[in-house]
């Protein structure tokens, strides 16, 4: 390994004919996959409506704000040890709460192999509000005026104007934070080394993780950068899609 | 800024730094600088017993970094070791690890200097120790660290229970689910820890077959696991594995206790020397000493502990000598400073033992532990300790049995499931290390 460049082996494609029958390959794909599907469309539904009422009249919309976008910016092994303490299925808060409105066997969060990426979900949903809110709010203040304007003569308010006035002028930025977004959610990592390290069992194993250990675990570097490159495959498909689809439903003034 | 200027300043930079360099080359000559990396938990001892050994050699200075013991830490120490930070010595726990370390060229053999001393580490230490791979030396044991079970002896008391002298699983299983119960909101459980039953019944190389593969589908694995699980599902007398995981337990699982979380704890000799610091563990009972329970009485069965804590020499230190030295005094006088059990034979067993027990704050061994249980369940002079010579896939086995376990401790598959993955994972492991 420390033998330098003398010290490789070509085995040729070999590295990527093992990737398949590793499950701990499959289940990082199969983990990555879960998150990101769930991850994106909620985190950006969310962010849309946190967004629309930080731009209307409330009080204090600076400092709101910050409040949001706060938990972005923090340390993320910080904002992971707060989580794990709050996470705890027997002292922690979440469960206490949960334990009060009646729910008598609430799950067990990072201990549990169904529960683990869920718990990881939560707190990322929450931790990409702040980013998404800034970003929708900057796509609604382009929106001109006159459309609204439009928009109130014809009759048209609430829902409606919604999805055809707001949303329409959105897309780019919503195709914007749909590409970054998924990019981003490939590459999680932080948490999931701090909270579970890929456990219980397999449950919140990912693919950076699992890139991680097997290159500096098991010291098989070659391995860790055939799934480096399926990674960067992966994303580079979804982005190559995104972004001949963006022709057909995004709507540039 | 004018050229002038410019022209100015490069040259009184350019000076000051051709002064600087002959002082640095100097300073670098006079002392050597040890560089050593270890995972004891606290500093208690290392301090003095570095004062010591660079008080005996002039001329050399120690700088010691604490890594912790677990996944992270020891990535870290590799990192380091790969990126060719200059470490000179340091500490592996575990064979998989140094097993792993050997492999990556990331440890020095150590033949040429024990015969430069005329030392044999089979005379020093015993013939019963994983040193390396291929026959060479890769790290020396430092510690004798026998498997014990470490009890509340007020438990016992409360529960009317007269502890063992030797037992069965079953009679452990009866005592566990006694000892039992809940204190105010807490359930202090009987036990924590594994009863490793394969490593008892097979000892040496029990992972691996004759044939090279996994020798995971020998039924002594399924009971282990079984019990395991019993324990904790069915007698409810064993502390949770999803507490385990929530809380990060799995490395430093000595608070519970102390904190009368459970009655036993399963470990090494290493949790008494933090024991003894009743300072940080404050406890108005004894701890009594048990042997592990076996399935049979009457048969002699191994002891999972090992002859562990190697000392290592990285492949790549620039100070052999200094080095090795270090080695030696470390070997032969660190027990002397906190208490744990030598290895080498030269080191001074019965200091480190009365050390070991009456912690540094000198309290009296026999107001914390129960002595005579120590001394005779520590030196059973029956137990047969393991040492492994196969190290095929080491660290990936270990990986691959720790996550199935975890899936099976936590309701997420069968014994059958467990027993077919773990041997399918750890045959298709070692087939691909080959």
């Amino acid at each position: 390994m420390i033998s330098g460049i003398g010290g490789l082996r070509y085995v040729g494609l070999q590295n990527y004919r093992d990737l398949p029958l590793d499950v701990w390959f499959t289940d990082s794909l199969k983990n990555n996959l879960v998150y990101t599907l769930v991850v994106i469309p909620t985190s950006l539904i969310i962010s849309l409506f946190v967004a629309l009422v930080l731009n209307d009249k409330i009080f204090a919309p600076k400092p709101v704000r910050t409040m949001f976008f706060i938990p972005y910016i923090a340390n993320i092994v910080a904002v992971s040890a707060v989580w794990m303490a709050l996470y705890h299925p027997k002292y922690g808060p979440i469960n206490a709460f949960l334990r009060t409105i009646g729910i008598d066997n609430p799950p067990e969060w990072l201990a549990s192999t169904t529960w683990a990426l869920p718990a990881i979900m939560i707190m990322n949903i929450w931790g990409g509000l702040g980013y998404n809110s800034v970003i929708y709010l900057a796509g609604l203040q382009t929106i001109p005026k006159e459309l609204y304007e439009a928009a109130e003569i014809d009759g048209v308010n609430g829902w409606t104007r919604l999805r055809h006035v707001t949303l329409p002028m959105l897309t780019p930025t919503i195709f914007f934070l749909l590409i970054t977004g998924i990019i981003g959610s490939f590459q999680l990592f932080g948490q999931v080394n701090i909270m579970t390290q890929g456990g219980p069992g397999r449950a919140t194993t990912v693919l950076a993780y699992y890139m991680y250990v097997s290159g500096f675990r098991y010291f098989q570097m070659g391995y860790a950068a055939s799934i480096a490159w399926v990674l960067f495959g992966i994303v580079f498909i979804v982005t190559l899609f995104q972004w001949r689809g963006q022709k057909r439903w995004t709507e540039y003034l | 800024m004018k050229n002038s200027m410019k022209v100015a300043l490069s040259l009184v930079i350019i000076t000051v730094l051709f002064t600087a360099l002959p002082a640095l080359a100097i300073a670098a000559e006079q002392v050597t600088t040890l560089r050593v990396w270890t995972g004891l938990a606290f500093d208690n001892g290392l301090p003095e017993f570095v004062e010591a050994f660079e008080a005996e050699n002039p001329g050399i200075k120690v700088e010691h970094t604490r890594y912790m013991n677990d996944d992270a830490g020891n990535t870290k120490l590799e990192t380091a070791l790969l990126a060719g930070e200059p470490i000179d010595v340091y500490f592996s726990y575990g064979v998989p690890r140094l097993a792993k370390r050997a492999e990556a060229g990331l440890a020095r053999d150590l033949t040429p200097f024990l015969k430069q001393d005329g030392l044999s580490v089979e005379e020093m230490v015993g013939t019963d120790a994983f040193y390396g791979l291929d026959g060479k030396i890769h790290g020396i044991p430092a510690v004798i660290e026998p498997t014990v079970i470490m009890a509340n002896e007020d438990a016992f008391i409360e529960a009317g229970i007269p502890v063992p002298t030797e037992w069965t699983i079953d009679e452990f299983r009866e005592v566990a689910k006694k000892l039992t119960k809940q204190i105010g909101t807490k359930t202090r459980y009987g036990v924590y820890g594994d009863v490793d039953l394969a490593r008892m019944g097979l000892g040496v190389n029990y992972w691996y077959k004759e044939d090279g593969t996994s020798n995971f589908d020998h039924p002594l694995f399924r009971q282990t696991w079984q019990l395991a699980y019993d324990m904790m599902f069915k007698d409810k007398s064993r502390f949770p594995h999803s507490e385990v995981l929530a809380r990060n337990l799995r490395v430093y699982p000595q608070d519970l206790l102390i904190n009368e979380e459970v009655a036993m704890m399963v470990g090494g000799t290493w949790m008494v020397s933090l024991f003894s610091q009743l300072d940080r563990y404050p406890r108005d009972w004894r701890i009594v000493f048990l042997p592990l329970p076996v399935p049979e009485r009457g048969k002699s069965y191994f002891n999972p502990g090992t002859k562990g804590q190697h000392i290592v020499m990285s492949s790549k230190s620039q100070n052999e000598e200094a080095a090795w030295k270090f080695m030696k005094y470390w070997l032969t006088h660190f027990s002397d400073y906190r208490g744990r059990i030598p290895s080498w034979k030269d080191a001074d067993r019965n200091k480190a033992i009365s050390l070991l027990l009456s912690g540094r704050s000198g309290e009296d061994p026999e107001k914390l532990y129960d002595v005579e249980s120590f001394h005779r369940v520590v030196f059973d002079p029956s137990m047969k300790v393991s040492y492994d010579t196969i190290t095929t896939a080491a660290a990936m086995i270990a990986q691959i049995v720790q996550e199935e376990t975890d899936i099976f401790y936590t309701g997420g598959q069968t014994i059958d499931q467990l027993v077919r993955t773990i041997k399918r994972r750890a045959d298709a492991a070692i087939r691909r290390a080959r």
